[in-house]
């Protein structure tokens, strides 16, 4: 008995010498000759605790007044708990956890949410087991405050820390490297957006060089504004540049998308907790004024952040906490309509891609397949991760994928964008090699480790002991590759060699419908389309005064990424000019007009029509497979037929047109230079390019 | 004639203890034999022949031939003397002489199966498999209980790559002959080849048991049991080999593998180490090596292996396919892209995957 009894008093007395580490900030625990300095600390406590009371977003401002404090006495349980929640907020997350651990040494009851913030701590310096255990003790404590939406909440984060350890033992294999001076700077950048073959880069900066060099007060940082930069020939990013005042604002301006050809981008303007996205197009190489996007996109007491274009400009996705959604911001869509020349009524995602959380920085890729977001509900490492999905032959999302560690991290990572060849992504992150702040940074995929090929020898038969050679081969990578081209260029005046302001109509020749048109940039002639796998695209350039241009891409399911430069070259309707007629069809060894020529045939029929005066010669082309009559006469025959469907749809005259059969005589690709190709592929090309319907205007 | 039988004898018994006694050559004994017209030319080819049987025996297979020759002089029927000439011709690779002695005799006797077998071996000789193939059948035809004929039939399928055939044919063999190692050694790698490796290793066991010395089947063993990812007991298998034959670089080589897949890198290195010791010209050890500094992330030293590889062998696919990897690791995306066209140009479509995905 009495033993027990003295145990219980060293107990009680180690209890309370531990407790008594604890030191706050009054004069009772400190000499006389230490007065003034805990005066200076107490002032110093008072000024980070008027910051600390703005809220967690002002937090890291406190950091420098707690700290002086903590100089003079690092053993307050209350002032290690705020410094540890301050850097929690900061870019500086892992020291966190020093100043938490040691509060909660110094007295376990320092706060009632200290567990939920050193779950937090190890949950950011990736010490997943013990977040765990940490949250299960918040959720203990919680268990009796009947508080079910925390409970949710941390059931959320315990299950996403068992998610994280998954992730980060299988790591995707990337290069992470920083975008560099010429784009970023000590102060934040994020949400990049780039066009589909990366020659240009938008996004946020709250540096002080803009025209937003307004302080916010609540954060007092610089106002954001919108900067971009360009592709030098070497490749190599130009000195990035703010946009000016059609853009960028005294106040916030925020990158919210970009469209494919990068003459068409989107702006996030906040106000008073709200925000709206806003259009601006390159038109005679300068920014037109940005201007709502419209009614039914922006809503009147809604928040919509981030949006984009698909690969043919004519559907939109953004997101937005309007009324109708399945949480609190969600992913939306829009279709363009034609006849109103507005974005028609958007329609909610669904809730494979929703949840009852948070959906934002939307991202269509170009190959018109797949979407890339950011959420805080789909299982992740902790904030928002990124997460991507693909639309099914059925029309359904497959259910989101996390992109992995280490581009999703227990922080917040909003902003992806993927290049259109799959093979690079860009965000931004705050790292130890940057230039200070959060960084822009580009991410190449390596794909799945690549296994290295070993061999050997079997002695297999015994009686010759001869040495048979035996393999160790490994099985294919799976890459994802992107299925779909990239064709870009220039287009440009044959003569003068200027740029020339065109209109380029996309046709899929499989039903003779127009997928889309579009412009080229008339400053420069930079053209860039995106073609998604799975057809065969006629592509017609058209300008006034000049003969139209056309060119043919049968892109198979199979495709893969493939990316094409041309520079097309228009030429002015006058005598002796020609073009090759590149989606006139013939079925093999025939004559007969495929029905998929007949676009092509009728925007030559206009360009008769447009200009009575001249004549015409049309002129068949083979290759040199056969044997010389039989392509002379198969050629004659098929210009015949093209001549002939001219007359009889566009009603002419015959006088107007003259054909001949050229067979082999006139070759693109000799023998002896498809002879040299290595490739089976290039060889077909050329051979394909030697088969051709030609015009040329004789008078 | 009783009178001549028994002078006959009667010298044949003086000579003899001259023999004995003057110790003359069995050539000078029968020399002298003929010289007194003692014997007659049916005897007079017998011994030729044995003579020459004696000469083959000894590797002197161009005095043999004129021994059988002399034999087949006396008697132009003696289809052992052609058949034994014709082997010596084999012996000394005159191929055409060889094959017209046996099909000579074919023409004289149909059912002759070692002449068939004789053609056999040497259109195999002459890696004419399948003219070898249809002489073995011809042989097993005729006579469907020896061994060899199966054996030997089975070994050109294999080659062939008929293993179905190589397999059924070693069966045979073995149903023949029930301790036939080498048969169960074959059977078992074409058991490898087909796929079937829980047989494969059956057999590898059996062909060690009937010859525990049996090093090649201890390597074969270990493939067997690293295709089904049993590295433990490929490394013991190879383990073994090595113990029979310490210089069985081959061995090494694959025992070096086996502990790849087990991503036991140091200890695969310090194997092919061994190996490129015992022939230092071995570029699979090289390139093996090459995968081993992959596989511990040292792209430099791969490269260097890699290049040791190549050097040796210029056309060696998969050593510019592992330095591609570890030069994109060390971001030389160019030079990556350039081995891997090369190794695919070279007939490797696994560096096609990678030219595809990563350089275009």
């Amino acid at each position: 008995m009495r033993f027990k009894f003295f145990t219980i008093i060293i107990f009680l007395l180690i209890a309370f010498l531990l407790k008594a580490q604890d030191i706050p900030f009054e004069k009772s625990f400190f000499s006389k000759d230490k007065r003034d300095g805990l005066k200076e600390a107490q002032k110093n406590i008072k000024e980070g605790d008027l910051i600390y009371e703005l809220g967690p977003s002002l937090w890291p401002r406190a950091i420098k007044h707690y700290q002086k404090a903590n100089d003079f006495n690092p053993n307050s349980s209350e002032l290690n708990f705020k410094l540890g929640t301050c850097f929690l907020y900061s870019l500086q997350k892992s020291v966190a956890l020093e100043y938490l651990q040691k509060s909660y040494r110094l007295n376990p009851s320092v706060d009632p949410k200290i567990h939920y913030f050193l779950g937090k701590s190890f949950q950011y310096r990736y010490e997943f087991d013990n977040a765990i255990k940490e949250f299960e003790k918040h959720k203990r404590i919680l268990l009796n405050s009947g508080d079910q939406e925390k409970m949710i909440e941390l059931s959320k984060m315990i299950a996403d820390c068992r998610f994280a350890k998954k992730l980060v033992a299988n790591p995707v294999r990337v290069w992470i490297d920083n975008l560099g001076p010429k784009i970023n700077t000590k102060y934040p950048e994020y949400s990049p957006m780039i066009n589909a073959d990366e020659s240009m880069i938008i996004f946020t900066t709250r540096r002080a060089s803009g025209i937003g060099d307004e302080v916010d007060v609540e954060d007092l940082g610089f106002m954001e504004d919108i900067f971009s930069s360009y592709k030098d020939e070497n490749g190599n990013w130009v000195k990035s540049i703010g946009f000016d005042e059609n853009i960028n604002t005294k106040s916030h301006d925020a990158t919210s998308g970009l469209s494919n050809d990068g003459r068409t981008i989107f702006i996030y303007y906040g106000h008073k907790g709200m925000g709206d996205i806003y259009v601006s197009q390159k038109i005679d190489g300068k920014w037109t004024k940005a201007k709502s996007i419209g009614k039914k996109i922006n809503g009147k007491n809604t928040h919509e952040t981030s949006a984009c274009l698909s690969f043919d400009g004519k559907k939109l996705y953004f997101s937005s906490n309007r009324e109708g959604g399945y949480g609190k911001h969600d992913i939306w869509e829009s279709s363009w309509d034609d006849q109103k020349m507005e974005w028609g009524e958007p329609t909610n995602m669904g809730p494979i891609i929703n949840t009852k959380y948070d959906e934002r920085g939307v991202y269509k890729h170009p190959d018109g397949k797949t979407i890339y977001f950011s959420s805080n509900g789909h299982p992740g490492m902790g904030g928002y991760d990124i997460f991507y999905s693909s639309v099914q032959s059925n029309g359904i999302w497959k259910k989101p994928t996390n992109i992995g560690y280490p581009i999703s991290t227990p922080d917040d990572d909003v902003h992806f964008v993927m290049s259109a060849s799959g093979k690079k992504g860009y965000y931004s992150s705050f790292r130890e090699d940057g230039e200070g702040e959060k960084d822009l940074y580009i991410i190449t995929f390596l794909g799945p480790k690549k296994i290295p090929l070993l061999n050997g020898e079997d002695n297999l038969l015994a009686s010759t002991i001869a040495p048979v050679e035996q393999d160790l081969v490994q099985p294919k990578v799976k890459v994802n590759l992107k299925n779909l081209s990239i064709l870009k260029g220039l287009i440009l005046d044959s003569d003068t060699k200027m740029p020339v302001a065109s209109a380029i109509e996309l046709i899929d020749n499989g039903n003779q419908s127009l997928v889309s048109e579009f412009t080229n940039d008339s400053e420069n002639g930079k053209y860039i389309l995106s073609l998604p796998a799975g057809k065969n695209y006629g592509i017609a350039v058209k300008s006034n005064g000049y003969l139209f241009h056309s060119e043919n891409f049968d892109i198979p399911e199979s495709a893969g990424f493939r990316a094409y430069e041309k520079i097309i070259y228009l030429k002015k309707i006058k005598k002796g000019e020609s073009i090759v007629l590149r989606n006139i069809f013939f079925d093999l060894d025939k004559y007969s007009l495929k029905p998929e020529s007949e676009t092509e045939l009728n925007r030559l029929i206009k360009l008769l029509k447009q200009n009575p005066n001249i004549r015409i010669e049309i002129s068949g082309h083979t290759d040199t497979r056969g044997s010389s009559k039989y392509n002379q006469i198969l050629s004659e025959n098929r210009s015949k037929s093209v001549v002939d469907y001219l007359i009889s749809k566009g009603g002419f005259q015959n006088q107007r047109f003259e054909y001949k059969g050229y067979g082999e005589q006139q070759l693109i690709y000799s023998d002896e230079a498809i002879s040299q190709m290595t490739l089976e592929i290039d060889k077909e090309e050329a051979h394909s390019l030697n088969r051709r319907t030609e015009f040329k205007i004789i008078e | 004639m009783k009178g001549i039988l028994f002078i006959t004898s009667f010298l044949f018994v003086q000579l003899l203890n001259a023999q004995v006694q003057d110790s003359i050559t069995e050539q000078d004994f029968m020399k002298k034999l003929d010289s007194i017209g003692a014997i007659d030319s049916a005897a007079n080819a017998q011994m030729k022949y044995n003579l020459g049987v004696e000469q083959m025996n000894e590797s002197n297979f161009s005095e043999a031939i004129s021994l059988f020759d002399s034999a087949l002089n006396y008697n132009h029927n003696f289809i052992l003397a052609h058949f034994n000439k014709g082997l010596c011709h084999f012996k000394l690779e005159n191929f055409d002489a060889s094959k017209s002695i046996f099909a000579r005799l074919l023409l004289k006797d149909s059912s002759f199966h070692l002449a068939y077998f004789q053609l056999a071996e040497i259109y195999k000789k002459q890696r004419f498999n399948s003219m070898a193939i249809e002489n073995y059948s011809k042989a097993i035809l005729i006579h469907n209980q020896d061994s060899k004929y199966f054996y030997s039939r089975g070994n050109i399928h294999f080659q062939e790559g008929n293993y179905v055939e190589a397999k059924k044919d070693f069966t045979a063999t073995i149903d023949l002959q029930k301790d036939y190692a080498y048969a169960y050694n074959d059977r078992g790698s074409t058991h490898l080849k087909l796929g079937d490796i829980d047989l494969a290793i059956k057999d590898f066991h059996k062909a060690v048991e009937f010859n525990p010395m049996l090093a090649f089947s201890f390597n074969n063993l270990g493939t067997a049991y690293r295709e089904i990812k049993k590295y433990n007991e490929s490394i013991r298998a190879y383990n073994e080999a090595i113990k029979i034959n310490p210089d069985y670089y081959v061995a090494l080589n694959n025992r070096g593998m086996s502990k790849f897949q087990k991503e036991d890198y140091a200890s695969a290195i310090n194997d092919f180490s061994r190996c490129l010791k015992l022939n230092p010209n071995y570029s699979y050890a090289l390139n093996n090596t090459a995968s081993c500094y992959i596989g511990l992330e040292e792209w430099e030293k791969a490269i260097s292996f890699a290049n040791k590889a190549i050097e040796i062998n210029p056309n060696y696919t998969y050593a510019f396919y592992n330095r591609a990897i570890a030069k994109e690791m060390l971001r030389d995306l160019d030079g990556a892209c350039s081995d891997w066209k090369k190794a695919h140009e070279l007939g490797l479509d696994a560096a096609s995957t990678y030219f595809n995905s990563t350089c275009k």
